[in-house]
């Protein structure tokens, strides 16, 4: 065994680096593109998954949502519970906020996506929107009479926005809105701020101060329908949520995770146009590497014959072309790998692609670069394997013959 | 010694069966130098794949010392190849992406026995072919005749028991010839290697110590 491995080895590197060197080459170019195809896809999927998850974190989920198991829905003495809650360790900060029915008026457009009440301040340690405003500020604690519009509501006069035709159509900072509670409260609201997440979900966000929506509506003074946490840097998630269910049995806690359906039903689609992509990709490895095996088999018959009529015994023979074809595909998939890691992905971060969720960064995973590899390595050897089988099974005179 | 009983060999060429050779009985004894002669298509070379294993026959046995090797598995018969036989081949037969010091080297790293340095002895053996100065160069770099004891020299380095040779000298000018031939005999004298080999030409028997004739597939009395 040892001096078939020996001999393989030795025929292997001869015939690599003293065979045809063009078709060396092309054999790896071909390896490293269908590499970069297989990763391409699932970065990209990644990045998608990321941007979606990431910017619902920071606007609609955060890491944790608690919600009432009460039959009003809501959480009584919410001041006091966002203090309790904010003591446990691992709890980086807490918020609430309510969603209620409203409409909102311009001139002649209305919008109906309703509005969230938050706390300015609190809202600002645990969710992110502030970060993304397009026009003015975000709301402050003592705020009265200011609402802070999603773009897809306030429209901003650009008709290329998805829900333009459903929006305020050309609001901005300063004008003012009129606000039309579900419990039959009508108020006048300055525009202070206008924010684009790049997220539909989001962008049709409507936020107005908790202090100013409970002196209008006293029944729900000191309450909220759910409150927010973010936890600390690396914290674990689920055993946060596990020991919130245990220490408030009345709350409802549910990790981002859960809540992130959309992002489910999308990846799943996704995968299935991956697994497609992925299938042909392996294909054009499998076939590329079957196809120089065959075309060198074809042209070194003769020396094959020539090789078993001296002793060399078929094993190594076959060894030999698996080797190559492992060769071919480990340097292939190398360059590939190189050429995504150093040349694509950085290209790509300084031009994203847009998506209706905003700008999607690639994000390359390792442990599937690695799954990827390993699949190419066996798709690779075994596509030499066959043909090489074939050929050694022909008599040694008709090898040498031919 | 090689014992060859009742040895046929047809070749089947669509629907016409040509028999290469009928009921060849030899026998070879250890040390000897023959000479398988025979004009063109008598069966010389198809009688000397037979002996060198690389053909099966149709029917007949081939012993090589006392072990029947003719209905052998195709792996047994490569190490039988590999290790006791030597198989010069008239167009040379060497492998063009290695130089003659890798072309005589290969079947040693196949070999790989232990206390057997098969790369010196690779050296060692191309010097004794009298190519020493020449063994980076690759077979297109060198002459018929180099390439000729290059192919010699690699059935040399298992330490053969046995050399077959068929027509070693077809392609090669008149003084290659004889340094190719003069090289077989050096061997034979100095090893003991029983060498095969196959001529048409008249001339050649004067470097073995018997001869054979074959005529039409079947051995015969010479005919001159």
């Amino acid at each position: 065994m040892r001096n078939i491995l020996k001999t393989g080895i030795f025929l292997t590197l001869k015939s690599v680096f003293r065979g045809n060197l063009r078709i060396s080459l092309m054999t790896i170019l071909m390896m490293s593109l269908v590499f970069i195809n297989l990763l391409f896809a699932p970065a990209l999927l990644n990045g998608l998954i990321d941007t979606i998850n990431g910017k619902l974190r920071e606007s609609i989920t955060s890491d944790i949502i608690l919600d009432s198991t009460s039959e009003d829905g809501y959480i009584q003495d919410a001041d006091k519970f966002i203090g309790e809650i904010s003591e446990i360790d691992g709890v980086d900060s807490a918020t609430s906020r309510t969603n209620i029915g409203a409409e909102i008026l311009y001139q002649k457009s209305k919008s109906s996506y309703g509005i969230t009440v938050v706390s300015p301040e609190s809202e600002k340690r645990v969710f992110d929107i502030e970060n993304y405003l397009v026009e003015g500020e975000f709301l402050e604690e003592d705020d009265e009479g200011q609402i802070v519009l999603g773009v897809q509501i306030a429209g901003r006069g650009d008709k290329s926005l998805e829900l333009y035709s459903s929006s305020l159509k050309d609001v901005h900072v300063g004008d003012v809105v009129t606000v039309k509670f579900s419990n039959g409260l009508e108020q006048e609201m300055k525009v202070k701020g206008i924010f684009d997440m790049d997220f539909i979900q989001i962008d049709t966000l409507s936020l107005i101060n908790q202090k100013e929506y409970e002196s209008i509506n006293l029944q729900l003074k000191n309450t909220a329908r759910q409150v927010n946490l973010k936890l600390e840097e690396g914290y674990d998630l689920d055993s946060m949520v596990v020991r919130i269910r245990n220490e408030f049995p009345d709350i409802e806690a549910r990790s981002w995770k859960e809540l992130a359906g959309i992002v489910e039903s999308m990846t799943q689609s996704f995968e299935i146009i991956i697994i497609i992509l992925r299938v042909i990709a392996l294909l054009v490895a499998a076939i590329t590497i079957l196809i120089v095996t065959y075309v060198d088999l074809t042209n070194k018959r003769r020396q094959i014959g020539i090789q078993r009529a001296i002793g060399i015994i078929p094993e190594t023979i076959i060894l030999t072309y698996v080797l190559r074809a492992a060769f071919y595909s480990m340097v292939g998939t190398l360059v590939g790998a190189l050429t995504f890691m150093f040349i694509i992905v950085p290209v790509e971060h300084n031009h994203p692609f847009t998506f209706p969720f905003g700008d999607v960064l690639m994000s390359i995973d390792y442990s599937q670069m690695l799954n990827f590899f390993v699949t190419l390595m066996i798709v690779s050897t075994i596509a030499a394997l066959v043909p090489t089988i074939n050929t050694i099974r022909i008599k040694i005179l008709d090898a040498i013959w031919s | 010694m090689i014992r060859i009983k009742n040895l046929t060999r047809i070749y089947s060429l669509g629907d016409v069966r040509v028999k290469a050779i009928q009921d060849v009985t030899l026998n070879v004894e250890q040390g000897e130098v023959v000479t398988i002669m025979g004009k063109s298509g008598s069966g010389k070379s198809t009688l000397l794949r037979q002996l060198g294993l690389l053909d099966r026959p149709t029917s007949g046995e081939v012993y090589i010392e006392g072990e029947e090797v003719s209905s052998m598995g195709d792996r047994k018969r490569s190490h039988l190849r590999l290790e006791k036989l030597g198989y010069v081949f008239q167009e040379f037969a060497l492998l063009p992406e290695l130089s003659a010091y890798e072309n005589v080297y290969l079947p040693g790293l196949m070999l790989s026995k232990k206390g057997v340095d098969f790369r010196k002895k690779a050296r060692e053996i191309l010097s004794l072919v009298g190519l020493g100065e020449r063994i980076d160069h690759k077979p297109r770099e060198l002459s018929g005749g180099e390439q000729q004891r290059v192919a010699i020299a690699r059935s040399l380095i298992n330490s053969p028991k046995y050399i077959f040779a068929d027509e070693p000298c077809a392609n090669l000018d008149t003084l290659s010839s004889k340094a190719v031939m003069n090289t077989l005999v050096d061997l034979n004298k100095r090893l003991g290697i029983t060498v095969i080999f196959v001529s048409h030409d008249p001339d050649d028997k004067m470097y073995s110590n018997r001869q054979i004739f074959l005529k039409d597939g079947r051995l015969v009395e010479p005919y001159f």
